[in-house]
C-alpha cells in the first residue's frame, strides 16, 4: 500500500534524515509568488501603474493641478488645451471640500512647493468651468478609497464566516453555507438601490449624525461581495484542516494557536490576497454603476462613476463634448483593466482556484 | 425530474419570501413615506391618504396585507373599503405610490415587455459573438489573433456598459450618423443599446470557451479523432465543441442576470421606458410597491432562468444527473 511506503525509511537513521531535512530551507510562498509575478509582464506591469495611480491619488493634493472644486462662470464646457500650448497663469486658490488633517497639510505644503503656479485645462473643464484632470485625480480617489474600504469589509465578513463555518464544521457548517447558497441567488443590485435610495432620500429625517451616508454605502457594498470570498476561504481552511503538515504538527505536540499562526492564516493569507484583487475591480464597477445611477457617491463629490456620468450626459447633447466623457472613461478603464490583469496575474502566481477543494 | 423540479420551486418560493420580507422591512423601516418629500399636506389629507394606502396599519397587518390573498382589511372579508392590495401571492402587485392610477401590474405589463425584448436581443448575439471569438481564439490558440480577441474580451469584461454606451454613442451615432442617439421606436435604436448590454457577457462567454474548447482539445478523444483522419474543423464542430461549450453554459444563468442588472443603466442612457428605468426612478422617488414589484418580479425571472439552465446542462453532459444540483 502507499501508505505504507510513506513510512518506510529504506533502513535509514531517523537522526541522520533529520539532519538532511534540516539543510532545505524552505521558500516562503510569498517570495516565490513574488518572483513569478515579476516574470509575468503584463500583471507586473499593472501592478507598477497601480502603484503610480495609487501614490499620485493620495498625493493629489500635493500635485499642481487646480482645485476641483473651484468652479469659473462659463457659458460651455472649456476643451483641452494641450500642455505645450498651455498660456495661462497660474492663480491657485485653496478651495477643498472639509479637508483631513493630513490633507491639510499636503495643501500648505503644495502652496510652499508651486506658490500661485497651476497646470491649465489640459483636459479640458466641465459645463462648471471646473478642471477636469483634477477631478479625475480626486475622482480616482474617492473610486479607490472606496473600493478599498468596501473589499475590506467584505474581506473582514468572509473570512469570518468561512473560517467559523470551516473550523465549526458540522451541522453548523452546513446551516452557514446554506444561507450563503440563499443569498447568492438575490438579485442583490435590486435590494442595493432599493437600501442606498431610503438611506438617501429621508436624510432630512434621520439627522445627518445618525448615519454617515459614506460607511452606508461602503457596508452595502461590502455586504454584497463578501459571499465567494466566504466560500473559498471556508474551502481553504476545510483542505488545512486536514492537510498532512498540519497534521504532522499537530502529531508533533503544536498547539491549535501555533497551528493556526503558522500554517492555517499564512496560507488563507495567500488567497484571501487573491480575491481581495479580483474583488476590487468588481467593487470598483459596482461604484461606479450606482454613482452613475445618482445613488452611490454623492454630487459635490467626484467618483469615476459620476465623472462618466456628466461625460455621457454631454455627449447626449446637441454640441458633443467629447473630453468629458472620453477622459474619465479612460482614466477609469485603464484603472480597472489593470486591476483585473494583476488579480488574473496573482491568482496564476499563488496558484489559486476558485473550485473549492475536495475534502476527504 | 420532479424532485429536481419540486426543490427548484420551493428554492424559489424562499428566495421569493426572502426578497419580499427584506424589501419591505428595509422600505417600512427607514423614516419618510412615499408622500412625505412634497409640501406638506393638511394633516387630516395626509390621514386620509394613509388609510387609503394603509400606511396607518401596523406593520406586520401591512406585510400580511401585501404578501397574501388573506384579506385583513379591518372591515372583515367583504368589508366595504376598496382594497389597494391584491397580495403578491395572488399576482396582485398593489397600486403605484407615485403614478396616480396606475398599478404596478399595468406599469409592467407596459415596460417588461420592451426591456424582455432588450434583453433577450442582447443575449443572443453575446452568446453567438461570444462563442465565435472563443472558438476563433481557442482553434488559432497563440496566434496574434488569438492575442488581440483576448485583449478584447478582458477590455470588454473591464469595462462597464454605461462606458461602452457613451463609446458606441459617440462614434455610430454622433459621428457617423449610422443609428439613433435614443428612443425606442424601431428595431434600429435597439441595436446600440443591445451591444452595450451584451458586450460584458460576450467578453465573459469568449473567454469562458475559449478555455473550455483548450481543455476539450486536450482530451485523448479528440487525439482520436485527429488519428482516425478527420480535418480538425470537423473535429472542433462535431468533437470538441460539445464539451467545450458546458462552461459557456453554466455561465448563462449569471450572464442573464447580468443583462437585467445592467439595463439599469443602459435604459437611462437611451432613454428606454423600460422596467430598469422604472425601478431606478420609483427607487429615487421612494415607490414602495413599484420597487417592490420589480424587484420580485427580477427575482422570479432570474431563479427560473438559472434552474431552467441547470435542466439544459444535463441534456448536454450525461455524466452530470439532475439529482446532483
Amino acid at each position: 500500500m502507499a501508505e505504507q511506503s510513506r513510512w518506510d525509511l529504506g533502513g535509514r537513521d531517523v537522526d541522520a534524515l533529520y539532519l538532511e531535512a534540516q539543510r532545505f530551507r524552505g521558500e516562503p510562498l510569498s517570495a516565490r509568488a513574488w518572483s513569478k509575478l515579476r516574470k509575468n509582464r503584463a500583471a507586473w506591469f499593472a501592478w507598477v501603474f497601480l502603484c503610480t495611480i495609487g501614490i499620485a491619488s493620495l498625493l493629489a493634493p500635493l500635485l499642481p493641478i487646480p482645485s476641483p472644486k473651484t468652479m469659473h462662470p462659463v457659458t460651455r464646457p472649456a476643451p483641452p488645451v494641450w500642455p505645450w500650448l498651455d498660456k495661462t497663469k497660474g492663480e491657485f486658490r485653496v478651495d477643498y471640500w472639509n479637508l483631513n488633517a493630513f490633507d491639510a497639510r499636503l495643501v500648505e505644503l503644495r502652496k510652499s512647493m508651486y506658490g500661485k503656479f497651476q497646470t491649465g485645462p489640459w483636459l479640458g473643464t466641465d459645463a462648471q468651468g471646473r478642471d477636469l484632470l483634477a477631478r479625475i485625480v480626486w475622482g480616482s480617489r474617492k473610486s479607490i478609497v472606496t473600493a478599498l474600504a468596501a473589499t475590506a469589509i467584505s474581506l473582514g465578513i468572509g473570512v469570518a464566516w468561512g473560517a467559523w463555518a470551516a473550523l465549526k464544521g458540522g451541522r453548523t457548517d452546513r446551516w452557514m453555507m446554506r444561507i450563503v447558497d440563499v443569498l447568492y441567488s438575490l438579485p442583490f443590485v435590486f435590494l442595493v438601490i432599493t437600501a442606498l435610495a431610503l438611506f438617501d432620500a429621508p436624510r432630512a429625517n434621520l439627522g445627518e449624525a445618525l448615519v454617515n451616508r459614506d460607511v452606508v454605502f461602503f457596508v452595502v457594498l461590502g455586504a454584497v461581495f463578501w459571499l465567494t470570498m466566504a466560500r473559498v476561504i471556508r474551502g481553504q481552511v476545510l483542505a488545512l484542516k486536514s492537510s498532512e503538515f498540519v497534521l504532522a504538527s499537530r502529531a508533533m505536540g503544536a498547539s491549535t494557536g501555533w497551528i493556526l499562526r503558522h500554517h492555517v492564516l499564512p496560507n488563507v493569507f495567500s488567497v484571501a490576497v487573491v480575491y481581495l484583487t479580483l474583488t476590487l475591480p468588481s467593487v470598483m464597477l459596482a461604484e461606479a454603476f450606482l454613482s452613475f445611477l445618482g445613488l452611490g457617491v454623492q454630487a459635490p463629490a467626484v467618483s469615476f462613476g459620476l465623472l462618466v456620468a456628466d461625460g455621457v450626459d454631454a455627449i447626449n447633447a446637441l454640441r458633443v463634448h467629447w473630453w468629458l466623457f472620453t477622459f474619465p472613461a479612460v482614466a477609469m478603464a485603464t484603472v480597472l483593466l489593470a486591476l483585473f490583469v494583476l488579480g488574473d496575474g496573482l491568482r496564476d502566481a499563488l496558484d489559486v482556484r476558485a473550485k473549492e477543494p475536495t475534502t476527504p | 425530474m420532479t424532485h429536481f423540479l419540486a426543490r427548484r420551486a420551493l428554492g424559489l418560493a424562499l428566495t421569493v419570501w426572502i426578497v419580499v420580507t427584506l424589501a419591505f422591512l428595509m422600505m417600512r423601516l427607514v423614516p419618510g413615506g412615499p408622500f412625505s418629500a412634497e409640501r406638506r399636506l393638511p394633516a387630516a389629507v395626509a390621514a386620509n391618504v394613509d388609510a387609503r394606502y394603509h400606511l396607518d396599519w401596523p406593520l406586520w397587518r401591512q406585510y400580511v396585507q401585501y404578501l397574501g390573498p388573506l384579506n385583513v382589511d379591518t372591515h372583515g372579508l367583504f368589508g366595504d373599503r376598496e382594497r389597494v392590495f391584491g397580495g403578491v401571492l395572488a399576482g396582485d402587485l398593489g397600486p403605484s405610490f407615485r403614478h396616480r392610477d396606475y398599478t404596478v401590474n399595468q406599469i409592467l405589463a407596459e415596460s417588461l415587455p420592451v426591456s424582455l425584448a432588450l434583453g433577450s436581443l442582447a443575449l443572443v448575439w453575446s452568446i453567438a459573438l461570444g462563442t465565435v471569438i472563443g472558438v476563433v481564439g481557442a482553434a488559432r490558440r497563440g496566434s496574434k489573433l488569438d492575442l488581440w480577441l483576448r485583449m478584447g474580451s478582458s477590455l470588454g469584461i473591464a469595462l462597464p456598459s454605461f462606458v461602452i454606451a457613451g463609446l458606441l454613442v459617440l462614434v455610430f451615432a454622433l459621428t457617423l450618423g449610422w443609428l439613433p442617439v435614443a428612443g425606442n421606436t424601431s428595431f434600429a435604436h435597439f441595436v446600440l443599446p443591445s451591444l452595450a448590454l451584451g458586450a460584458p457577457v460576450a467578453a465573459y462567454i469568449a473567454r469562458l470557451v475559449r478555455t473550455g474548447l483548450i481543455e476539450a482539445l486536450s482530451q485523448d478523444y479528440i487525439r482520436t479523432a485527429i488519428a482516425k483522419g478527420l480535418p480538425f474543423s470537423t473535429v472542433v464542430r462535431r468533437h470538441a465543441l460539445r464539451g467545450g461549450l458546458l462552461p459557456a453554459i453554466s455561465y448563462l444563468g449569471p450572464a442573464a442576470a447580468g443583462v437585467l442588472t445592467g439595463s439599469l443603466v443602459i435604459e437611462r442612457i437611451f432613454a428606454i421606458p423600460g422596467t430598469g428605468s422604472h425601478f431606478v426612478a420609483s427607487a429615487l422617488d421612494r415607490d414602495y410597491t413599484l420597487a417592490l414589484g420589480v424587484t420580485i418580479v427580477y427575482s422570479v425571472l432570474i431563479y427560473s432562468l438559472n434552474a431552467l439552465v441547470d435542466l439544459a446542462y444535463t441534456r448536454l453532459d450525461p455524466r452530470i444527473a439532475l439529482e446532483e444540483l
